[in-house]
């Protein structure tokens, strides 16, 4: 029961500072709800089973001896955002940032 | 220039890509031989492709007696993640035993006509060159003993059943694909 209390605690620590960071941040979270959960989960459990809340999308052993350089956050995610429209976790997006519908035949210039 | 995901329903573009297996694969190949085809953008660096590997195989295990074969294609830069080069990837085949063809798509072309996006990300494919199913494999990335939908094997049931609708599309978790 102690497990699952901090579980829920620092889950909501974590989707706390996620969701301010969109909503109050200069992006956005990436425009579907059940990425955004999952990536909260994954940070949860890094911030769990490692003291931070490493990017789930970097493996943990080229985040820990870091530092808070892949702490979510990460250092990379102003760059990778102007690059690609989206940090590398897919978590902030730019302001711009609209969902790729499935199925439109129309291509897109991801370098425009 | 990167098309718009496909979905249930498209047509799967061809491709010819190099193995680790030292051989060429191409879609159409692989359809003569088996009645459906799973292709899964994949790598070697991403948490979340890591931990679906054993998935991988068991669903290898399972399907390719019933004539579905995986085809894992990894499009990622290989400047900006050197763990997704194809030698890395030879490596890590062997390390996991993976029974089925791990191809390198080192132009990205293939990703970028399928409209991948993540690693792992799914497309799978019937007999017919037709997409079935677009997503994820399960909803439990975590634990696959905690795993309540089981996305890809349930539209491989329905493929190999010799259904022909469309079986969904869900969201992909995993790493974003590492553009060049």
């Amino acid at each position: 029961m102690q497990e699952q209390t901090n579980l829920e605690k620092v889950r909501t620590s974590v989707e706390r500072m996620v969701r301010n960071y969109g909503e109050r941040g200069p992006y956005k979270l990436y425009p579907d709800e059940t990425r955004v959960e999952s990536l909260i989960d994954g940070l949860t459990h890094n911030k769990i089973r490692y003291g931070k809340a490493f990017c789930p999308c970097i493996p943990v052993e080229d985040s820990l001896g870091k530092g808070n350089s892949n702490v979510c956050p990460c250092d990379a995610h102003h760059e990778d955002i102007k690059r690609d429209g989206c940090c590398e976790c897919a978590l902030f997006v730019s302001p711009d940032f609209s969902l790729r519908v499935p199925g439109d035949p129309e291509t897109v210039d991801e370098g425009a | 220039m990167r098309n718009k995901k496909l979905v249930p329903g498209d047509r799967a573009p061809d491709f010819e890509l190099p193995g680790v297996d030292g051989r060429t694969h191409n879609l159409a190949g692989l359809l003569k031989k088996f009645d459906a085809v799973v292709v899964m953008f994949s790598c070697n660096h991403c948490p979340y492709v890591i931990a679906y590997q054993d998935r991988f195989n068991e669903i290898q295990n399972d399907y390719s007696l019933r004539g579905a074969t995986i085809v894992a294609i990894n499009p990622n830069n290989e400047i900006s993640h050197p763990t997704d080069s194809f030698g890395k990837m030879k490596e890590r085949a062997l390390e996991q035993g993976f029974e089925f063809p791990y191809l390198r798509d080192e132009s990205q072309s293939v990703a970028a006509a399928y409209g991948a996006e993540f690693t792992p990300e799914v497309f799978l494919v019937d007999k017919a060159g037709i997409v079935r199913y677009v997503g994820r494999i399960d909803d439990n990335y975590q634990n696959a003993s905690a795993v309540k939908s089981h996305d890809l094997r349930n539209a491989l049931d329905k493929v190999l059943a010799g259904e022909t609708g469309n079986f969904g599309a869900t969201t992909a978790i995993g790493c974003t694909i590492k553009w060049k």
